[in-house]
């Protein structure tokens, strides 16, 4: 039995069954990652493809500081918002307020609900708030790092938040 | 509890993704193995690449060079080796001196006279052929070979209408004079004298 540590090993030594492991082992969450940040497969393939090219070819940059995956993982989102930052969606931002108070306090329900399904609804919003939604919500990055991370300010990133949130919710009361 | 309630949203969500999978198309791999063998960065200290390529350079450089001059050499070994059939008409030794001219005198230094005949100056080649074969045979082959440019080609010659004077033919040296050996008889001396016997 080949372990991670194994793995990376031959990997680094350019071994192209070694690489074509690892790529089936994490593959597979990473498009889905892909898919929450855009509108299709393709364009998430895409992605999922230029950002295992990374992962290759910084590999040796990988200090076990954190999993495998979640290393794997921080390359392809990066990936994703590099695409995303290059087309600029986050322009004419709205006002915080304007959204605040249409968030439902209520129960969302959506663990009834298939993962594929969540996609389709995430995929319906806006560029911009979209990617604020999925850095916020779905892996947990402050206001101020997703500022950072988009070059854009805190108030921007709450305002997207909570127009997506809205949009979301909105979607998950009709189902 | 508004803090709780959006907690509770968000959670649901990261849930809801914690082990979600789906397929990739073969596709995607196929082109990170290409990107893979086509964006593969030289590595520091591993100077492998820039050897590699310089030493690709350097041989082709010296094949190139090795092969123009291997393909000089062949042009006049072919002229020079060239086995003359007897029955052959003499417009086609003719012809073959023709060839000669064609060589770069910079390509080969060592050919230092060529005896060429001019076309017009073929009179009658048939007749030539049918009177003394033998003869033609080796006068073309005097034309051919550099080494029997030294002879004097004009008395092997069977038409005089041919002939050209050896002085001038392109390349041609004045050969050195050869000092003459005295005979033997030269360095005898003969002298006589009257003695008396005592």
């Amino acid at each position: 039995m080949e372990t991670e540590a194994q793995l990376i090993e031959a990997c680094l030594r350019n071994d192209r069954n070694a690489q074509r492991k690892l790529y089936n082992a994490y593959a597979g969450r990473m498009l889905v990652v892909c898919m929450r940040y855009v509108q299709n497969q393709a364009e998430a393939e895409d992605i999922l493809q230029e950002g295992f090219i990374k992962v290759f070819q910084n590999l040796d940059k990988f200090r076990a500081e954190s999993t495998l995956g979640s290393w794997i993982k921080r390359i392809v989102i990066n990936t994703a918002i590099n695409q995303i930052r290059s087309q600029k969606h986050f322009q004419d931002m709205d006002d915080v307020q304007e959204y605040e108070n249409q968030v439902s306090d209520n129960q969302s329900g959506i663990e009834t609900i298939h993962f594929q399904e969540l996609i389709e609804m995430i995929q319906k919003l806006p560029k911009g708030c979209r990617t604020v939604f999925n850095l916020f919500a779905v892996e947990g990055y402050k206001h101020h790092e997703i500022a950072q991370m988009l070059n854009i300010t805190e108030g921007t990133s709450k305002s997207q938040y909570s127009r997506a949130k809205a949009i979301l919710q909105g979607i998950l009361s009709v189902k | 509890m508004e803090n709780t309630t959006n907690n509770s949203f968000e959670e649901q969500w990261q849930k809801a993704f914690d082990d979600a999978s789906l397929p990739p198309s073969e596709a995607v791999w196929e082109r990170i193995e290409l990107g893979l063998e086509t964006n593969i960065p030289p590595k520091s200290g591993n100077n492998s690449y820039y050897f590699g390529a310089i030493s690709a350079l350097v041989l082709g450089v010296g094949l190139w060079l090795f092969m123009s001059n291997n393909e000089a050499k062949k042009q006049v070994q072919v002229i020079e080796n060239k086995v003359i059939n007897p029955d052959e008409k003499i417009e086609k030794s003719a012809f073959k001196t023709e060839e000669k001219l064609i060589i770069n005198p910079k390509e080969n230094t060592q050919i230092k006279k060529i005896f060429v005949p001019k076309k017009e100056e073929i009179i009658e080649p048939e007749i030539i052929a049918k009177e003394n074969k033998v003869r033609i045979i080796n006068d073309s082959i005097d034309f051919m070979s550099p080494i029997m440019a030294t002879k004097k080609v004009n008395s092997e010659l069977t038409n005089p209408n041919i002939i050209i004077p050896i002085e001038q033919a392109p390349y041609y040296e004045i050969p050195k004079p050869v000092s003459k050996k005295k005979s033997i008889w030269d360095r005898v001396r003969i002298s006589g004298g009257v003695g008396v016997y005592q």
